[in-house]
């Protein structure tokens, strides 16, 4: 059990990144939604060490993140948002040198261990060839390959979908739902449908604060009956936004299609099934969160 | 559309700082390099003004060769620039004329190089203006050489680089590759620059892209009124180098257009995208089942032992793979592979043998810049790696300690360091192979390059990571290390010199006596001290690691608590105590028991001694006719005490009133006895005594003069023990540690330049040839002088004076040596001591002895002595002693060999180690050993009054002497290259000059004359009237003069007897040789031949003699020819002779400025010549012989 309690952030630059976030993450996915610049990057950043929180505290299990961080690093996997390995080294060579570090020493372990991720995230064929030349598919697979050294009890995975086409995506996801129900996982990302894809439990990031938690059944069971739909032109969207809560304009069929939030049916409107879609557009909504349409 | 990119180009980079910085520094750099006295870039040396025209061309071409920094900033980045900004599609999908877009960028790029070769150039202008600069040292302003040298060298090289990067970077892409080209074309100069002399310097100067080794060869004779006020012609070596390299730059522009991609298809982007593709398809459609893996992990000492070792490898693999330090690495190796192949510190191009220790410090030498690129690059480079790869997120979170990174990082660069040492001792190691020299010594090789090299990389490397995490700037970084690395040189040029701030200023000297031993001590309290320095650096930079993504002073203070451990505290503790007790210590060594002296207030204390005390310099005071002294060596002390006693006469015609005496700084008087008189004056700090008799001297009365001194060296001093007393090879004279009667003018500041700091006037070389005053004075140490001494020293070493062996014993566990001289000797005496071998042998009834360490070449030596004895006793006079004794000396007391009465100190590091095995290669230790023996003879024998010409007659009749025993052994044609080097360091030497060239009869102690002149001159006068004419001529000097007291004799003297002897058909020659200054310009201008029936040929040349008279600043006046001059023929080479077989050789009288010449002759002629064996003095002697 992940419990983050009050976590603050504020940068020297006056951005206010974290703002008294409290959660409770149990054990296997968490998907942790949130637009670009909502402060998913410092969290995920403050829970794997790498910063330093204002105030607040974070724990896992026993250990106290803010202040235990090398026995944290010794149960945590990490695949940061954006990242690369040092030039002309192969997966299996890196692999191994973080085998390493994270504290393998049995060279007869360390050998299984390396060549077991590189069969479970099908890279074995490529296990001799620079990651450079890797695509970004298996790129991110690679990154997982890594996170999952050792015996993780806390895996971090912030926006690892973004740039993937649909099968490499496709793809990364049937490897992340691998990963045992024992750990914690937490998934940061703005796609919403890996979200609703893998995780059992989430939380709608915004500002820097908590806006929204659960189960995203239960999430969007209570947002059921209040988000309609309607066909219009697409210059009448002005004209829309000013009397309607908008949360998603999509295409169909060549034609604009709008949901907006309210609690009655607006004339011409017809009901929605929603989804977690409209569930995390309408909490940013709710919250003066400006999407764009 | 041309202009338009033109435009453009020059838009973007005036909106780049980098262009003004750039412009600032180049103005401020070459401005406080002309305009400060103490930096000289232009090489301006000597008499030569500041702003001559030579100075000029100098400083641009080195403004040009700096501004190449510049210019690839531009030329790379214009090129990399619209595929690293991804403005590529923007640019190449609108319609650009190809031609357009790619000269366009060229001609923009270019133009701003040159403006930052302008900058540098109006600094050097300007600086030459300031009002503080030396005005004797500034000639007439003229624009004309900064016109002259951008359009030869700056314009030009600017160019070439330009080109040369611009295709580079079109091909490449690459902002490495780029800078990686510039580092060859910067290597190659550096490479070219082991070549000095003059026959590879011709063919080098062609390779140099900056064409200075041209102007270098054009201007090597050049005298300094030549230089102050001529510009070389465009011809020659200039005009081949210059059009060589513009047509490398022409061909480099023409080449880059083809190459450059003008669309996106080309180039590496493409094969990458491929590569991607082919990996998808690799890949099978089915996931893999889940492999469940269990492994232990753990993170105790082992584990992080293995995380430092893994992590280390990665960090050495990353540097050894990359470009940049292959490059480094493979020049580093050239320079220390061309410079050991070299002649290693030689006198006449003969090398020394590749020891081990001439080829560290070769190593030294020529790799320390590459190591230290690699250090300044790498480290900073190592910091920011995994942020630069972006694999920074994933490492900081992996379970590892701080300091398994830190220290991997350390250790893995100062591995590669170590390796590249290491790589250049195997490479040392093969060229020993390579001369077939085995005495390889891997050890000596370890500690010198790894322990005592110069410069401490593994302390600069944590002092770069330090200022790393301090700063989080990888270029701030390089720059302040570049910057720490040139304060820490140029410190003491500023007067700062102690050693607890400028680190590694004091290695131990090596010697193969003693090995690194000396300074050994010091050395190691430093190391400790900076060691501890560097761990308290290291507990900084591991509270100060950067660590995951913060990085704002209050986050990285929050991290630094957390890491505030009780393990650190104490460490800090530990090692800030450590660290001060130990500066305590040096401190109290350096300053409170040794005094702490600058240079500056050296130069003061030497500046004080003369406006105190010169005034006494010529007074008339009782002279020593009898030393006695007792010299105990302790030399695993490296101290001495000295008993003696001088027996002192007036013999001077009035009574006398004072005796004054001057005492060395270094030494502790405890006791100076003047008997029947009172220390009136006792100047402690400047070291002089003035003693007032109670009662005058009178004349003819003697009295007994005792002294107690010693030489003490507590603890080690600043600057280190003297390197005089050492462990094994002790090498003392008496003037550094006797009283010494009077003022001592050897201690005057000789450099002009520290003299004006110290408001001097300029040194005054020498009293007038006709003062007949300094007559009376002989040219060094006084007078003559009964010698006798007890040297004692350690039980396992031989201590030597000069003097005959009159007992030794041995008395606890020291020597004990008595010598006595029976003949007076000069006051100057050397006393040694070391652990020798002795090689003995005999001739007539002189004993020789060589006392010696290496024992290369002391049969050499034997046989130099020998045959020189027979020469010099059977054509000037008797040899004075029973014994003559040569005596090795450890190679950092200096490079030189001396002549004491019966004793000659020989360096360790000329003839003892010369690789004489090729009997070709000249054998200057005969040379030497010859030189040094004439020296009983021209110094000993007979010595010159104190005025100008002294030198004359102590150094070139040695020379002389010296050529004619080298003749004997190995004939003329030795003496004809030997005579070539000493043409050629003649005419260097000129340039040189720091007050005015003398002609030979009057030279100032001026070592290019009264040796390098002196040779060529004395050879050549021999050869025209005849070598037993000189020969006779020499030895009436003896008869007339030798073991005379007061008046000494003269030039005047020695050129009298010569005329006389030569006869009167010689007057001119004479007087043109000793008299005056006076060079020749020799030329054959064309030769036919016929063949006649006889079988004989018939061989018309004609030839152009010029002469030319220069007066002291090298202005030349071209005077009328009336000269014998050989006219030769020579024929083919005979068998594996070097050289041609001369058929004719014969004077000719040349009295016309162009004469033919016809000479039958019965071997068929190849070449012909004037002047062929270049005996008289032509700048241009390559002219002289031409084939027919």
């Amino acid at each position: 059990m992940l419990m983050i309690h009050e976590l603050s952030k504020t940068y020297s630059n006056g951005v206010r990144a974290l703002h008294k976030v409290c959660l409770e993450i149990p054990s296997g996915m968490f998907g942790l939604l949130g637009p670009n610049g909502a402060g998913k990057s410092s969290l995920m950043r403050t829970l794997a060490t790498l910063q330093e929180p204002d105030e607040g505290t974070a724990t896992l299990d026993e250990i106290d993140i803010i202040n235990e961080k090398d026995k944290l690093r010794q149960v945590l996997g990490y695949l940061p948002q954006d990242f690369g390995v040092y030039p002309k080294m192969t997966p299996a060579s890196m692999l191994d040198h973080f085998t390493i570090l994270k504290g393998v020493t049995n060279k007869g372990e360390r050998k299984e261990m390396v060549e077991g991720l590189l069969q479970q995230t099908n890279l074995w064929e490529v296990r001799n060839t620079p990651i450079d030349t890797f695509s970004g598919g298996m790129k991110q697979r690679f990154g997982v390959a890594q996170a999952l050294i050792g015996n993780p009890r806390l895996i971090i995975v912030d926006e690892p979908t973004a740039g993937l086409d649909p099968s490499e995506r496709n793809r990364f996801h049937n490897l992340l739902a691998e990963i045992g129900e024992s750990v914690v996982v937490i998934l940061s990302t703005h796609i919403v449908e890996d979200v609703t894809d893998l995780c059992p439990n989430m939380a709608i990031l915004g500002n820097g604060e908590i806006l929204l938690s659960g189960k995203p059944k239960d999430v969007i069971s209570d947002i059921q009956g209040n988000v309609w739909s309607k066909r219009i032109d697409r210059g009448a969207i002005k004209e829309y936004s000013d009397n309607f809560r908008i949360i998603l304009s999509h295409l169909s069929e060549g034609e604009t299609v709008i949901h907006v939030l309210s609690d009655n049916q607006p004339e011409g409107f017809e009901e929605v099934r929603s989804d977690l879609e409209d569930v995390y557009f309408a909490t940013l909504v709710s919250n003066g969160i400006p999407i764009s349409l | 559309m041309f202009l338009d990119i033109f435009r453009f180009e020059l838009n973007f980079h005036r909106r780049q700082y980098l262009i003004y910085v750039l412009c600032g520094v180049f103005f401020l750099m070459f401005f406080l390099a002309t305009a400060s006295p103490n930096v000289s870039i232009g090489g301006s040396t000597g008499n030569v003004n500041l702003n001559s025209p030579d100075t000029i061309l100098n400083a641009l071409a080195a403004v040009s060769v700096l501004a190449m920094f510049g210019a690839i900033a531009f030329t790379a980045n214009a090129v990399v620039r619209d595929f690293e900004l991804n403005t590529v599609e923007m640019f190449f999908s609108r319609p650009v004329p190809k031609f357009d877009y790619v000269y366009g960028r060229f001609l923009g790029t270019f133009l701003f190089g040159c403006l930052v070769y302008l900058a540098g150039l109006l600094g050097v202008l300007v600086g030459g203006f300031m009002p503080w600069l030396d005005p004797e040292r500034i000639g007439a302003f003229s624009i004309t050489p900064y016109l002259y040298g951008t359009a030869l060298l700056g314009m030009p090289n600017l160019f070439v680089m330009c080109s040369i990067f611009f295709c580079v970077a079109t091909v490449t892409r690459s902002m490495m590759a780029t800078y990686v080209s510039a580092m060859v074309l910067f290597m190659l100069t550096l490479v070219l620059g082991n070549f000095t002399e003059k026959e590879t310097v011709e063919l080098t100067s062609i390779l140099d892209p900056f064409g200075t080794t041209a102007l270098a060869e054009v201007t090597r004779y050049w005298t300094v009124f030549e230089k102050n006020s001529n510009l070389p012609d465009i011809d020659g070596a200039i005009l081949a180098n210059r059009l060589f390299w513009l047509g490398i730059g022409v061909a480099f522009l023409v080449a880059a257009y083809p190459l450059f991609p003008f669309s996106l298809d080309k180039g590496q982007k493409k094969s990458r995208k491929l590569k991607k593709k082919n990996h998808e398809q690799d890949e099978p459609a089915e996931n893999k089942k889940t492999v469940v893996v269990t492994v232990h992990q753990n993170f105790d000492l082992h584990a992080q032992w293995q995380q430092f070792l893994s992590q280390t490898r990665l960090e050495i693999r990353t540097i050894v793979r990359s470009a940049p330090f292959l490059v480094l690495l493979l020049f580093g190796l050239l320079q220390v592979v061309f410079a050991s192949l070299g002649d290693l510190g030689n006198i006449t191009g003969t090398s020394l043998y590749p020891t081990t220790h001439s080829l560290i410090r070769v190593i030294n030498g020529t790799f320390s810049i590459s190591l230290l690129l690699v250090l300044v690059y790498y480290s900073a480079e190592l910091m920011v790696r995994e942020r630069t790869v972006k694999v920074l997120e994933i490492m900081d979170a992996m379970p590892f300690p701080n300091w398994v990174m830190i220290a991997a990082k350390l250790t893995g660069l100062i591995t590669v360091i170590a390796s590249m040492l290491f790589i250049a001792m195997v490479a040392a190691i093969g060229v020993q192979l390579w001369k077939e020299f085995y005495e390889i010594d891997v050890l000596l090789y370890l500690k010198g390059l790894l322990f005592f090299f110069q410069i401490p990389f593994y302390l600069l490397t944590v002092v770069s990571v330090f200022f790393y995490v301090l700063t989080r700037s990888k270029y701030i970084t390089m720059f302040i290390v570049v910057a720490y690395v040139i304060f820490n040189q140029t410190l003491a040029a500023l007067g700062f010199e102690h050693q607890l701030y400028r680190i590694g200023q004091l290695a131990p000297l090596y010697s193969a006596f003693s090995g690194y031993s000396q300074n050994l001590v010091p050395y190691l309290w430093q190391t400790l001290y900076a060691a501890l320095f560097g761990g308290l650096l290291l507990v900084v930079i591991h509270l100060l690691w950067p660590r995951g993504a913060e990085d704002d002073w209050p986050s990285r203070v929050q991290v630094l608590r957390q890491r505030m451990t009780r393990p650190v505290v104490a460490s800090l503790w530990t090692l800030s105590i450590g660290w001060l007790a130990v500066g305590g210590f040096i401190y109290y060594n350096t300053v409170v028991l040794n005094p702490y002296v600058t240079r500056s207030t050296a130069e003061k204390l030497q500046a004080d001694y003369e406006n105190t005390y010169k005034q006494y310099e010529f007074k008339t005071m009782p002279v020593i006719e009898k030393v006695s002294a007792d010299v105990d060596l302790f030399p695993a002390r490296q101290e001495l005490s000295l008993q003696g006693s001088y027996q002192m006469a007036n013999l001077s015609e009035q009574a006398l009133e004072e005796l004054h005496f001057s005492l060395q700084s270094e030494t502790t008087l405890n006791k100076l006895e003047v008997p029947g008189a009172s220390l009136t004056h006792d100047d402690a700090e400047l070291g002089y005594r003035i003693y007032t008799f109670d009662k005058p001297l009178q004349p003819g009365e003697r009295i007994m003069v005792s002294f107690d001194v010693d030489w003490l060296t507590p603890g080690f001093t600043n600057s280190g023990h003297s390197r005089k007393l050492v462990v094994n090879g002790t090498f003392v004279n008496n003037t550094d540690f006797f009283p010494m009667p009077g003022y001592q003018s050897g201690r005057e500041l000789q450099d002009n330049n520290s003299r004006r700091e110290q408001d001097l006037g300029p040194i005054q070389r020498m009293s007038k040839i006709d003062d007949p005053s300094a007559w009376m004075r002989a040219g060094f140490a006084g007078n003559r002088v009964e010698f006798e001494t007890t040297v004692s020293t350690r039980s396992d070493q031989i201590a030597i004076a000069p003097g005959y062996l009159q007992k030794e014993w041995t008395k606890g566990q020291r020597r004990y040596f008595h010598y006595k001289m029976d003949v007076p000797i000069w006051n100057f005496y050397s006393f040694m001591s070391a652990d020798y071998e002795v090689k003995r042998d005999q001739w007539n009834d002189v004993a020789i002895e060589v006392y010696y360490h290496h024992d290369y070449n002391i049969d050499t030596m034997i046989r130099a002595t020998k045959n020189s004895l027979d020469y010099f006793a059977t054509n000037f006079s008797p040899y004075q002693y029973r014994q003559f004794r040569i005596l090795e000396f450890p190679r950092f007391q200096g490079r030189f060999a001396q002549s004491f009465p019966n004793t000659i100190p020989f360096s360790e590091s000329i003839g003892f180690t010369a690789d004489l095995r090729d009997p070709k290669e000249i054998d200057y230790v005969y040379y030497v050993t010859a030189h040094e023996l004439a020296h009983q003879w021209w110094a000993h024998q007979v010595l010159g009054a104190d005025v100008q010409g002294q030198t004359m007659i102590v150094e070139t009749l040695a020379q002389y002497s010296a050529l004619m025993a080298m003749e004997e052994e190995y004939g003329k044609e030795q003496m004809k290259r030997f005579l070539a080097f000493e043409l050629d360091r003649y005419l260097q030497g000129r340039g040189g000059e720091l007050i005015d060239e003398m002609p030979l009869y009057l030279v100032e102690n001026q070592q290019y004359i009264h040796y390098n002149k002196g040779s060529v001159v004395l050879y050549a006068l021999q050869d025209y009237v005849g070598k037993d004419v000189i020969n006779a001529a020499l030895a009436e000097f003896i008869e007339q003069f030798a073991f005379k007291g007061p008046p000494y004799p003269t030039t005047r003297d020695l050129i009298t007897i010569i005329r006389r002897s030569a006869g009167s058909e010689y007057a001119g020659l004479i007087t043109d040789m000793f008299e005056k200054i006076v060079l020749y310009d020799l030329k054959v201008k064309e030769s036919t031949v016929n063949a006649l029936d006889s079988g004989s040929y018939e061989v018309t040349l004609t030839v152009t003699a010029r002469k030319f008279e220069a007066d002291g600043a090298g202005r030349e006046v071209e005077v009328p020819i009336a000269s014998w001059i050989d006219i030769g023929i020579m024929g083919e080479k005979q068998g594996d002779a070097e050289v041609p077989e001369v058929i004719h050789l014969e004077k000719y009288e040349l009295s016309q400025s162009e004469q033919i010449f016809t000479i039958i002759v019965d071997k068929k002629p190849v070449s012909v010549g004037i002047d062929p064996m270049h005996k008289l003095i032509d700048r241009n002697p390559d002219d002289n012989v031409s084939g027919v």
